[in-house]
């Protein structure tokens, strides 16, 4: 069954799905990029790839609250980049069935993809595509 | 079989060939009978017409062949008539055509048309040759268009010339260059016998010697030399005795490569070798505790990365030569259009510069040099093309003798175009208002040819060498001739960068966009109007503060301030910085989505402690900011 890791922002509870994660890194030390919008933190230094770390509360309009220690590293094939969130939960399994579809409308603006509702949770479930597509016009 | 493989070394080749082969005719025009010209020239024919026979590209071979019989006409008369160097330019022209349509796997353009102009000219010295090359080909002879050659050894007659051809350990398609060369030894006899025979050559493979048996006419000794003149035979020599076996044939992909010299692989092995041993020597000097044995170790490694640096680096390296080959082509026919008499100089055509950077300046080149023909030179003149190395940058520079560009002018231009304001355009000192010429439609091709404007292409031009780490800067005195100079890095991967800090963070300046760094005290900072300026020489220069520029916050400093002078829009710029931290050779990487959208920062790099270091374009910074403020009257009037 496919896992979700679940993540703070803001209010809201979020999850992104483990297959799309290289890896969660511990406080890397972060560089500063030059030119680089307000919701970009800073670069990391990950295995020699350069990534920048995308402030994703901030980026999606959420008020920045705290920041976890550790930052969610994307695939290499998906994108070279880093998000920051709040408090990194754990890994939940996804279970299909308890998807819930969310209004198209709303997508839009949210970057959410589907509800999943976990235990009388509701997880909003990361729309990376979209998210992804943002960032070009940025 | 399947020759695919071996197209893009066949282009290659050919290009060169045709290359070669308009210089020589361009220097054959001025002196017709220069005998080793005419000779080079029939063999670069030659050349083409055999590689692409043994591709079976028909209508480049046809035509080849068409010029080489024409020309084989002036071995014998000893001269080359003006005429005639018009028509082989037309065929070389042609022949790239040919070429082209090869690369984009198109059927091969018709060339009917050219080779029944060639029986019209009514020159009468061409007359008898022409009619030579009216008649077909004849196939089998010098000619052999499939498998004419495929004999046993039975029939070696034992005055035939045996001979072992050995190819160099590097060369590239060997079998390919087989095929090739008993082409070549087909136009020196006949050809008896071949071991691999060529059918066995057609399923390619890592053959490196071919014996052959050839009756000739030709002093054996002759057709050694001329066999050893093929380009990557190793030696051509006649053998004792018996026949050896051919090696077995193997067959494997290739995948795509780049001819090294075995000087450069030797070099690399040897300092490999260097680097173990170092290593060893530092394993052992640290477990030992030998800190000073541990300390000259490292300074001992530094200079073999250095030096494996560098040799890595002539991998990529080609000369200039390989982008100035077409030029003299360029210069003669725009002198024929347009009346002038232009002589072409190029100096330093052997500075090597990294591939990528030589295809980036290809077109840039060509534009600058019709240009300099074009709107520099008036009846007569010279134009140069010069290169020359100056520490890590490579400086090309084409220069002509004609009239110059007037600043003045090109101001007058600018404020009637309304790209500046009157002010500005008196606030502008020469040199830069020489580089208005490189904004986007500052000129069109039937504005400039009456003033002394040259516009044309020159936003391509410096956006071409910006791309490349580079800087372009324009020269011109109005009587005293224009001088283009582009500043060019080595290598576009490894570059000289200065490192700066401003406000806590460091950044990275490529060497080749500054001019000099200074360390002023406070007080040397004058104003003029609302701007901080500092004087260099005879000249106000406008300082920035590269704060500012990147939007972080100001340390209040106190004590001398740290300037890096740079150049923007053709005006020189301090940039203000908080101190430096040194120069280092960087290797730098290109930036990935989605920091590869952040204009102005070029790339980035990781150093020793793991840090990264983004590496910024000062001059994209600096022109993004004088954009706007191009379109207000700024506070100063010089």
């Amino acid at each position: 069954m496919e896992q979700v890791l679940i993540f703070q922002l803001g209010e809201e509870t979020f999850g992104l799905e483990v297959a799309l994660i290289q890896e969660v890194v511990e406080s890397p030390l972060l560089h500063y990029i030059p030119r680089a919008p307000n919701h970009v933190l800073g670069a990391i230094n990950f295995h020699g790839n350069i990534l920048p770390v995308l402030d994703l509360a901030s980026y999606l309009g959420f008020p920045s609250g705290g920041r976890d220690h550790r930052v969610v590293v994307l695939p290499p094939e998906v994108c070279s980049l880093a998000l920051a969130v709040a408090s990194i939960r754990r890994i939940i399994p996804m279970d299909a069935e308890a998807l819930l579809p969310f209004p198209r409308e709303q997508q839009e603006q949210l970057y959410i993809r589907a509800v999943l509702n976990y235990q009388g949770t509701m997880i909003n479930l990361l729309d990376t595509t979209r998210l992804l597509a943002s960032l070009e016009t940025v | 079989m399947d020759m695919s493989k071996y197209k893009g070394m066949f282009l290659s080749e050919s290009k060169e060939h045709l290359r070669s082969m308009s210089t020589l005719l361009i220097n054959l025009e001025k002196n017709p009978s220069d005998r080793e010209g005419i000779d080079s020239l029939f063999r670069e024919a030659h050349s083409v017409k055999g590689m692409a026979a043994s591709m079976g590209y028909d209508r480049t071979t046809e035509l080849a062949h068409h010029l080489e019989d024409y020309m084989d006409g002036f071995r014998k008369s000893g001269a080359v008539p003006s005429a005639a160097v018009d028509r082989l330019l037309g065929g070389i022209d042609l022949l790239e055509g040919l070429l082209a349509d090869i690369e984009a796997d198109r059927v091969e353009r018709p060339i009917a048309a050219f080779l029944a102009a060639g029986k019209e000219q009514g020159t009468e010295e061409f007359d008898a040759e022409l009619e030579l090359i009216s008649d077909p080909p004849p196939v089998g002879e010098s000619f052999p268009a499939g498998d004419a050659v495929e004999t046993s050894p039975l029939s070696v007659d034992p005055s035939s010339l045996r001979l072992v051809v050995e190819l160099t350990p590097e060369a590239m398609a060997p079998s390919a260059r087989f095929l090739l060369l008993l082409r070549e030894a087909g136009r020196l006899g006949t050809l008896v016998m071949s071991v691999p025979s060529e059918a066995q050559l057609r399923k390619g493979g890592e053959i490196r010697r071919m014996e052959l048996t050839l009756d000739s006419e030709l002093d054996p000794d002759r057709v050694v030399e001329l066999l050893s003149g093929v380009s990557d035979v190793a030696r051509v020599f006649r053998p004792a005795s018996s026949v050896a076996p051919p090696k077995r044939v193997r067959r494997e992909a290739q995948p795509q490569t780049v001819r090294v010299r075995t000087d450069l692989l030797d070099h690399f092995i040897n300092l490999t070798g260097e680097l173990i041993t170092q290593r060893y020597m530092l394993q052992t000097a640290s477990r030992q505790e030998r800190w000073s044995d541990v300390q000259g170790g490292l300074d001992h490694l530094a200079r073999l990365i250095s030096a494996l640096h560098h040799n890595v680096l002539q991998v990529r390296m080609m000369p200039l030569e390989s982008i100035t080959g077409h030029l003299p082509r360029l210069v003669r026919d725009l002198s024929r259009k347009t009346g002038k008499e232009v002589v072409l100089r190029v100096e330093g055509e052997e500075v090597e510069l990294d591939r990528a950077i030589l295809e980036g300046l290809a077109d840039p080149l060509v534009h600058m040099v019709r240009n300099a023909v074009d709107h520099g030179i008036e009846e007569q003149g010279e134009v140069v093309v010069r290169a020359w190395r100056e520490r890590d940058m490579v400086l090309l520079e084409v220069a002509d003798n004609g009239r110059g560009i007037d600043a003045l002018v090109i101001r007058q231009k600018a404020v009637a175009k309304g790209l500046i304001s009157p002010a500005q355009a008196r606030s502008l000192r020469d040199r830069e208002a020489l580089q208005l010429v490189c904004i986007p439609g500052f000129s069109t091709a039937t504005e400039i040819t009456e003033t002394s404007g040259r516009g044309v292409g020159m936003d391509v031009v410096k956006s071409a060498v910006e791309n490349l780490g580079g800087g372009l800067e324009i020269l011109s005195e109005p009587g005293k001739g224009t001088r283009m100079r582009l500043k060019l890095p080595l290598s576009v991967a490894i570059i000289q960068i200065l490192l700066v800090e401003c406000s806590g963070r460091t950044i990275g300046i490529p060497i080749t966009k500054v001019e000099r760094t200074l360390d002023l005290p406070r007080e040397g900072i004058q104003t003029s109007g609302r701007k901080a300026v500092i004087q260099l020489g005879e000249e106000m220069v406008p300082l920035l503060s590269l704060h500012k520029i990147l939007g972080l916050p100001k340390n209040p400093s106190e004590g001398s301030i740290s300037v890096v002078i740079t150049e923007g829009r053709g005006r020189r710029v301090g940039l203000v910085v908080d101190r430096f931290c040194g120069q280092r050779e960087a290797f730098v990487k290109t930036l990935a989505f989605p920091l590869d959208s952040l204009a102005g920062v070029s790339g980035a790099t990781v150093i020793g402690d793991g840090s990264i270091i983004f590496i910024i374009d000062p001059q994209y910074l600096l022109e993004e900011r004088t954009v706007a403020p191009l379109s207000r009257v700024p506070g100063d009037s010089r």
